[in-house]
């Protein structure tokens, strides 16, 4: 079995998404995130301590804390099915920046990885999500989203990759799907940088369609350019999500 | 349409050729040509209440930019079936004798 990826001229200078997410990496210094950095300071909480420093040393720690305490969060459970990379810290990071001109900041809650066996349970052999068609989601992919869930909470999910070749992510939404609570789920062969964030922004708008600017965040995957720029009114419908507290 | 290869090894003759007819049909309006080349396929052609979403293959879909039918990916399944995609749509292609047909498709955008 051979997978083939073509290269889109018009993304990231013609690149191959792998290709893109690399440079995207590089751009951001070639840190490499894991788990350990979802402690990483949110914007909100640099901006309270700037605030607070106008009072003095006691005033930037005194901001920080309330810039974090009074900042829109959103929590998200995630699940990592058995044997796909870990790109959560870089995924969790993005979704900070992009959604930092609404406010809001991404936080992990419950964290979970299957095992093979339950992992091999929802997807089968062939080891690839059966994913949706049409509003109605596929027998493997209402397996998925049975695992991990919190009430009034969305819950990601990384999987190896989808049956349709290529598809990068994809999100269950109240508007599309009639499902009550929200899920994504992102493949962790074919994500790119913002496919998480992407997909965030799906579910926080509860809107699965597509913008034709290319540099909104909501643009489709063969045009978007990374730039992931929000609207005012996209702002603040994310703002009045049921998710963001 | 072209389709560019890069470095990539290259898909079948067959099956490009197959997606570059079958697309050029649809973006005609030729929905007859279109269903020859995608026997059993749904093509919708009524009502279209998918832009940019998920759902069945409809010409509406494939009169706007062009570049979101550019091919982007392709999957050999083996046996001569591949699994295609552009930005807006997925496939599967088969094989028969000295021809390819689309046997499975519908609009569902990359991400």
């Amino acid at each position: 079995m051979m997978e083939t990826k073509i290269a889109d001229s018009r993304k990231e200078g013609g690149m191959a998404p792998r290709r893109a997410e690399r440079v995207a990496h590089d751009r951001e210094g070639g840190k490499s995130r894991d788990m350990a950095s979802l402690t990483e300071i949110p914007p909100e909480t640099y901006t309270g301590a700037a605030l607070g420093s106008l009072l003095g040393p006691l005033g930037t720690v005194a901001g920080g804390v309330a810039g974090y305490l009074l900042a829109k969060k959103v929590s998200v459970n995630v699940t990592r099915l058995n044997g796909v990379g870990n790109s959560l810290g870089t995924d969790i990071a993005t979704a900070n920046r992009v959604f930092s001109q609404a406010g809001i900041t991404i936080q992990t809650a419950k964290t979970e990885t299957l095992s093979a066996a339950d992992s091999s349970a929802i997807l089968g052999a062939d080891n690839k999500l059966d994913d949706f068609t049409s509003p109605a989601l596929t027998t493997e992919e209402q397996s998925l989203v049975a695992h991990n869930r919190t009430a009034g909470r969305i819950t990601a999910y990384y999987v190896p990759e989808f049956i349709h070749a290529g598809t990068r992510g994809e999100a269950m939404i109240p508007s599309y799907h009639g499902v009550t609570e929200s899920s994504i789920v992102i493949s962790s062969a074919d994500r790119v940088n913002d496919t998480f964030a992407h997909e965030m922004g799906h579910v926080l708008l509860n809107d699965a369609s597509h913008d034709n600017d290319a540099s909104n965040l909501m643009a489709s995957g063969d045009i978007r350019n990374f730039t992931d720029k929000l609207t005012k009114g996209q702002i603040k419908k994310a703002q009045g999500s049921k998710y963001v507290h | 349409m072209s389709i560019d290869q890069g470095d990539m090894p290259p898909l079948a003759p067959g099956a490009t050729a197959l997606y570059e007819r079958f697309v050029a049909l649809m973006r005609a309006g030729d929905i007859e040509g279109a269903r020859e080349l995608a026997p059993g396929v749904v093509i919708q052609t009524e009502g279209w209440p998918y832009a940019g979403k998920t759902g069945p293959l409809n010409p509406a879909a494939f009169q706007g930019d062009a570049s979101a039918h550019k091919l982007m990916y392709w999957r050999d399944e083996g046996g001569g079936t591949y699994r295609l995609r552009s930005g807006a749509a997925w496939y599967t292609v088969v094989s028969k004798g000295d021809e390819y047909r689309i046997s499975e498709g519908g609009l569902k955008p990359v991400e």
